[in-house]
């Protein structure tokens, strides 16, 4: 009897801890009891990469693309429902704009997994290497997550941990200046880039590599005009990760995760919403069949990022590149005009409508390449390598080389300004539609003088347009207006 | 107080249960039953109830104020009730000229035909920060009153209930003044303004701001803050009791009407199914709902 006394006792004073309500269910996965094993962990990051399908399927085209002097849009007069996007190419900065705040949420949300993700490996047990690419990935993604926000917003908040409360959420939503947000941005790649293998087997294929997060970390340096260090970074990534440019350079769009590709955003056609369906906002809203096999969206869900003249007029006569990138079998019925549209990422037939399996591309070698050449141009002029570097992408383009003493005036660099506009051209042209045309006009400086001018020429083009188009021409986005009214 | 309450975005989460603050509910009930006549076969009995209630924010814990609802349609701020609706004020008319434009407050996506908001903290331009409370959606007081007469085997009652001083934020005009083409939109848009001599109802940008896409005078506005009072003849009853001398112990046959009869100068629909839901931080905002139906019963009840 004195026994069951002392086991009752015992019994009653040590279960009576602090953590005695705090139970979490048996159920089904939370918090407190996720989050153990290997598997659980690669659950855990892919969850980190699901944003960016969304971010890129349908905000980041309209903030590179739209937004610069690329492409515009082909006017529905039927269906005014697009106005948020038509705001974002004509300079009427509105911050009840939804692209801003879905984009916005998406980042965060991404930003969010991995910080709990990095929070909860530091006590995982499984073996070392794998633990290491993991994490690698989610400070990669995060870095990648918080250099768009710094592109598109400038000012954001910086939340480097897992927000565990609603108070919490308040006081980690001040924007912190943008070169701060950079600084860690910076400070992620570089432990991703130890972190992370060169390259991955067939099964992880998609997965960040260093080689990834090295040409995000030297579009970072581009940004921040520190072009000795994005040189010193770029210029290991070609060898380290394999990489060679396609033959063709149309073939980045027709085949997933080529020799060329460093990171692209991942989708998947069929069952189980991971697939894309940007290609259906880029075909004329009027085109029917041409683009995708299968109906369009009605109304305001096509007509998107319509490729400008001024670009179309910026191809040269040869180049390989322009019936690859654009489209001009459409004539509007009506207008009998010719309007063109993207043909890059159009790879009918699709087993369903809205739902293909085109990847959308961040990085690629060329891509790199150019940025390469851009920043050794920076160090001197005339510089062989540069050269070198701009010409491997021209000749694949089947264009003759560009060089600082060539006779032909149209092929000629005779200065580093000179090298820097070929640069931006060959960026232009390589590079269009897939998402870098207006950070690379900001980063160089080109953005007001190139959207002036490109503000005129939409205005004698377009009778309707209004008053308070292109007034200024902002390089960032307006703060989405929720997240200004509730934390005040 | 505990609510869902919205929080930054850049948190990765948008809502979170929260227990924050407090709130001060005061009021009166008043309750009275009268038998007015009892005389014989004639019945005349009255009920009637009346309530006031006064909700008032003491303290937000940390927070100057809670935006909530929908599209951000309301607002808790300390000293008020709970849940007001949030929005711009009218300025009076719109914007008519190229002149008004450089002249008046105003954001960078309205233009000509577009309405005029006030700049609540004078900063020269419209935006967020001028958002204030517009309305409030609670009643000053609610009542009921049911009336039973009998006369013999004769009986027939009547069930009026009100609402007094209440507004309704008719939010659903957020959708319904949706100029883009692809929607169904409400006839007041017939009133939009057109130019600076036509500005039909004052409530309504012009179509040609739509084409410009100037969403942003759908934004939540002062005009659309309606009063909500309201009375409704609920329930009538007339009914016969027979007494059958065979086969049965009793008879009763019934008409009764629900929803007969609604007073209200009110538009939207019916006042009181309007509202928003269970969501106590953004009451009285009418997103547009079903109308309530009007029953007629007719009825006969044996026992046996």
């Amino acid at each position: 009897m004195k026994n069951i006394l002392i086991l009752l006792l015992t019994l009653t004073l040590v279960s009576c801890k602090d953590n005695f309500l705090e139970l979490t269910p048996d159920t089904n996965g939370s918090v407190g009891n996720f989050y153990q094993t290997k598997d659980q962990f690669i659950q855990a990051i892919n969850s980190a990469y699901s944003p960016l399908q969304g971010i890129h399927n349908n905000n980041m085209w309209l903030f590179a693309e739209v937004r610069s002097d690329n492409t515009s849009y082909q006017l529905n007069t039927g269906d005014r429902s697009g106005t948020p996007r038509e705001e974002i190419d004509e300079f009427r900065d509105n911050d009840q704009n939804v692209n801003f705040q879905t984009f916005f949420n998406s980042s965060y949300q991404g930003i969010g997994r991995c910080n709990l993700l990095l929070t909860k490996i530091q006590t995982a047990t499984f073996e070392e290497k794998s633990r290491n690419q993991i994490e690698g990935e989610a400070r990669f993604l995060r870095a990648y997550y918080y250099f768009n926000l710094t592109r598109v917003f400038g000012d954001v908040p910086l939340i480097l941990k897992e927000v565990t409360s609603p108070d919490e959420a308040f006081t980690t939503a001040t924007r912190v200046p943008e070169v701060q947000v950079l600084a860690s941005v910076i400070d992620d790649l570089k432990a991703a880039i130890v972190k992370l293998p060169a390259k991955y087997t067939a099964a992880d294929l998609g997965r960040a590599t260093s080689s990834a997060a090295k040409a995000i970390l030297g579009e970072v340096y581009m940004s921040q005009k520190n072009y000795t260090a994005a040189a010193d970074i770029l210029k290991g990534i070609e060898a380290d990760g394999g990489y060679a440019l396609n033959v063709n350079c149309a073939d980045n769009f027709k085949k997933k995760n080529t020799s060329e590709s460093i990171f692209e955003v991942q989708y998947t056609e069929g069952v189980g919403n991971k697939w894309s369906s940007f290609i259906y906002y880029f075909a004329p809203f009027n085109s029917g069949t041409l683009a995708t096999g299968y109906a369009l969206g009605a109304g305001s869900a096509a007509g998107w990022n319509i490729p400008t003249q001024d670009l179309i007029n910026a191809y040269e006569p040869t180049d390989k590149r322009f019936a690859a990138s654009i489209n001009q079998n459409f004539t509007d019925p009506t207008s009998k005009k010719v309007i063109p549209f993207i043909q890059k990422y159009s790879n009918p037939p699709y087993l369903e409508r809205f739902n293909t399996g085109d990847n959308f591309i961040v990085s690629r070698l060329a891509d790199v390449l150019l940025m390469q050449a851009e920043a050794l141009n920076e160090a001197s002029f005339p510089n062989a390598d540069a050269f070198a570097l701009l010409n491997r992408v021209r000749t694949r383009a089947g264009l003759p080389a560009k060089t600082a003493d060539n006779v032909n005036a149209k092929l000629k660099v005779a200065s580093q300004a000179d090298f820097r506009t070929a640069i931006a051209q060959e960026r232009r042209i390589e590079l269009a539609f897939e998402s870098h045309r207006w950070f690379d006009l900001v980063r160089t400086g080109q953005a007001i003088p190139v959207m002036t001018a490109h503000a005129i020429a939409e205005k004698a083009l377009k009778g309707y347009i209004l008053p308070n188009s292109y007034v200024t021409i902002n390089l960032k986005f307006p703060y989405p207006f929720r997240e200004v009214q509730i934390t005040k | 107080m505990l609510q869902n309450i919205d929080i930054p975005a850049s948190s990765g989460f948008l809502t979170s249960f929260t227990n924050l603050g407090n709130v001060r509910n005061r009021g009166v009930e008043i309750s009275l039953n009268s038998r007015n006549i009892n005389k014989g076969k004639f019945h005349w009995d009255t009920d009637f109830n009346i309530s006031f209630n006064r909700n008032t924010v003491i303290n937000l814990g940390n927070r100057s104020r809670i935006v909530s609802g929908e599209n951000n349609s309301s607002v808790t701020v300390v000293d008020q009730p709970m849940g007001m609706f949030f929005g711009y004020k009218k300025a009076g008319g719109f914007f008519t000229s190229a002149d008004d434009l450089a002249k008046f407050p105003r954001n960078a996506a309205q233009t000509i035909g577009s309405i005029r908001f006030e700049d609540i903290n004078k900063d020269g331009k419209i935006d967020d920060n001028d958002q204030t409370v517009i309305g409030n959606p609670y009643a000053d007081f609610t009542w009921g009153m049911t009336n039973r007469i009998t006369y013999g085997d004769l009986d027939f009652s009547v069930l009026v209930n009100g609402s007094q001083g209440g507004q309704i934020f008719d939010f659903y005009k957020r959708f319904a003044y949706n100029q883009d083409g692809v929607f169904n939109v409400h006839s007041d848009i017939l009133g939009a303004y057109k130019d600076v001599n036509n500005q039909g109802n004052g409530n309504v940008q012009s179509t040609g701001s739509a084409l410009a896409g100037d969403s942003f005078s759908r934004g939540s506005s002062e005009a659309w803050v309606k009063d909500g009072s309201y009375m409704v003849v609920r329930n009538v009853t007339l009914g016969y009791n027979f007494k059958p001398k065979k086969y049965a112990k009793g008879l009763r046959v019934y008409f009764s009407g629900q929803n007969l009869l609604t007073l209200t100068g009110y538009e939207g629909g019916f006042p009181e199914v309007g509202f928003n839901g269970s969501n106590s931080l953004a009451p009285g905002v009418n997103f547009g709902s079903y109308p309530i139906a009007a029953i007629y019963t007719l009825g006969f009840n044996c026992k046996f």
